[in-house]
């Protein structure tokens, strides 16, 4: 429904901070400095990168999300969150509320 | 869920329980002693090796098949991380004939080691050393021994090393 | 009984005995026998003198949250022994018990829960390490007596979340993404709060207090009148409680290859060879004049071709793919080092990674320690 927290394999969570200089030196140096730690901080910047219109595998490349069981989490991820919540009845009710 | 009543009642209690606790620890002393709830202390307060099982109130029977030159140990607690380098350990003994160890059940958190050693004294001065005697708990003992010293030789290496790539960083 | 002298043969056949053995099919040569008894003549009982002279540690990289190191002369059983205890027995802190006040978001409270559990937190190294203490659950079929407490400054962290969604008044007309349109629409785990109480002030204040180790998790997505109000209470605990407990995203070794060409691959041979590996493990010389010369080197008459030559073992992924092609058939050799463990830590933030490896030794000895105690007490 939404991102999970950790990879359910390795249980990294996700990147540090992906800066220009921090991603020009993996370029060269390869992904073996920057890696992913957990996978909940990644899915939105990895939104990003796919609007920009980065092909996936190169935008988790980027991401340093380089496991194949990291990777899984955030391909095979399907943002349902986003569906449930245009149903809110929390304004509705508040409204309610207020009129008595 | 929960009860609402909550950190309020830990800040309350904190000033007045604490005062025992308050001389900080040193920065290198290991302050684990003071820490009574660590699992790794407790372990120092608990007996969690037998040889002999207890049986009703005051009939003590040997873990099976055990005498003088052989017998099994039960830990409790420990699992494959402790019980596969303790069985290295102890096969490196030369006194040891045969040193083995299990999980009977996985839902039980208990090991067991097996020790037999040799029993006839090796001869003299022909290098065949290896015959001596000694029983499984003197075993057992240089097992746990050997492995602690094993520890603070890889702990040296490890700083070592560490210094090395350190200066080789710096250069 | 005299020790016997073993042969130059054998001699050879055993300093070989600590590759393990890598076939297209099998695997040979897989135990240690470093053991008193099982090589006539060889004494192989545990020294702690040849134990020093013979482990090597080499340090291939370390950052904060990764590293990567070689143990090389261990046995199998104590390295595994060091990586379990990596992932297991190593003590952090984690969120263990949630309070909700209030939760009107479409994340039900217990996935929230499970959610917060798994944030990774870092904080003050003295800390967490020496000021914190292990918090003991009271018993569950007593429970905890009425007005009684055990959470206190030296065992429990306080965190908290409070945090509504709201209208973005400012916003323009129509704007559909919704963290432009709405205030926290999005909870991070930098909306986290530390709630510092007793002598936490003293180690977790500035630089070292409590934090999420990774700031933009995402926690919960909200709209507008949607709240979340939580009070959260962290404990140390360890791996094999939880694994939100656990200090490392993963904690392993792999043994070293090593690749031997037996017979020279030249040629085309030898380009195909090298795409056979990952890039950086064969490379490609010229056949030299010298070399070509010689007769019975198997270069004879290929002066000036390319061959196949070893350059980092070390980068192979052991795939076996060379291993499936005929032209290849007896000319190269695969193995591992059974004794060399290539060590590959990352932490998850709260303990350096290389700390974590040193921790790992100390838990081990500790526990041994307690053991021995244990043993001059047992029943005869």
């Amino acid at each position: 429904m939404i991102i999970p927290v950790r990879c359910f394999s390795c249980g990294k969570v996700k990147l540090p901070r992906r800066k220009d200089a921090l991603y020009f030196m993996w370029k060269i140096i390869g992904a073996v400095l920057i890696q992913v730690k957990v996978v909940g901080d990644l899915w939105e910047r990895y939104l990003k990168l796919i609007d920009e219109g980065i092909q996936d595998g190169d935008a988790m490349d980027q991401l340093g999300c380089k496991r194949y069981c990291c990777r899984r989490m955030i391909m095979t991820h399907v943002d349902l969150i986003e569906k449930l919540l245009k149903y809110n009845p929390a304004e509705r009710d508040a409204k309610k509320a207020a009129m008595g | 869920m929960p009860p609402k009543s909550k950190p309020a009642e830990a800040k309350a209690a904190a000033p007045s329980e604490d005062v025992s606790m308050t001389d900080a620890p040193e920065a290198d002393s290991p302050p684990l002693i003071l820490d009574e709830h660590n699992p790794a202390i407790m372990a120092f307060g608990q007996q969690r090796i037998r040889t002999v099982e207890e049986q009703d109130a005051d009939l003590l029977i040997q873990l099976p098949g055990s005498h003088e030159f052989a017998a099994s140990f039960e830990f409790t607690k420990e699992d494959h991380t402790l019980g596969n380098a303790l069985r290295y350990i102890i096969m490196k003994n030369p006194d040891v004939e045969f040193c083995g160890y299990s999980i009977p059940h996985p839902s039980e958190e208990l090991m067991n080691i097996r020790i037999q050693t040799y029993k006839s004294r090796g001869v003299e001065g022909t290098g065949a050393n290896w015959f001596a005697e000694g029983t499984p708990t003197e075993a057992l003992e240089k097992g746990l021994n050997d492995l602690i010293d094993l520890c603070d030789v890889v702990t040296e290496k490890f700083q070592g090393a560490q210094e090395e790539y350190g200066t080789k960083m710096k250069a | 009984m005299a020790p016997i002298q073993p042969s130059r043969e054998e001699l050879d056949r055993r300093k070989a005995s600590h590759v393990v053995g890598i076939n297209a099919e099998t695997v040979t040569n897989v135990s240690s026998t470093d053991f008193p008894g099982h090589w006539p003549g060889e004494d192989n009982s545990w020294s702690l003198e040849e134990f020093r002279n013979t482990l090597k540690v080499d340090m291939h990289h370390s950052t904060r949250t990764e590293s990567s190191f070689s143990l090389i002369g261990i046995d199998a059983s104590v390295a595994n022994a060091f990586r379990r205890i990596m992932i297991a027995e190593i003590p952090s802190v984690a969120i263990e018990d949630v309070f909700i006040h209030n939760n009107t978001s479409i994340i039900q409270d217990e996935v929230l829960c499970q959610r917060l559990g798994l944030v990774p937190f870092q904080g003050g190294k003295q800390g967490i390490r020496e000021f914190l203490k292990w918090h003991k659950k009271a018993n569950p079929e007593v429970g905890q007596p009425e007005g009684e407490s055990d959470k206190f400054d030296y065992n429990t962290i306080i965190l908290s979340l409070k945090i509504e969604c709201t209208r973005n008044k400012e916003a323009e007309k129509g704007e559909s993404d919704p963290l432009k349109a709405y205030h926290n629409a999005h909870v991070y785990a930098k909306d986290i709060q530390f709630k510092p109480f007793g002598r936490q002030e003293q180690y977790f204040s500035g630089d070292d207090a409590i934090r999420p180790t990774n700031p933009d998790i995402l926690i919960a997505k909200l709209r507008p009148g949607q709240c979340i109000d939580i009070d959260m209470h962290a404990f140390k605990g360890v791996g094999s409680d939880h694994a939100k407990f656990s200090p490392v995203a993963t904690a392993s070794y792999r043994l070293l290859p090593t690749i031997t060409i037996t017979k020279p691959i030249l040629g085309k041979d030898a380009e195909k060879f090298q795409r056979c590996f990952p890039h950086g493990v064969i490379k490609l010389d010229k056949v030299s004049k010298k070399e070509a010369m010689k007769k019975g080197s198997g270069y004879e008459g290929h002066e000036g071709q390319n061959k196949a030559v070893v350059l980092d073992a070390m980068k192979d992924t052991v795939s076996r793919e060379c291993l499936r092609h005929p032209e290849f058939e007896g000319k190269v050799k695969l193995g591992r080092i059974r004794d060399h463990f290539i060590f590959s830590v990352e932490s998850v933030g709260q303990w350096e990674s290389e700390d974590l490896f040193l921790e790992s030794v100390k838990v081990l000895k500790t526990k041994c320690e307690a053991l021995k105690k244990n043993l001059s007490t047992i029943d005869r």
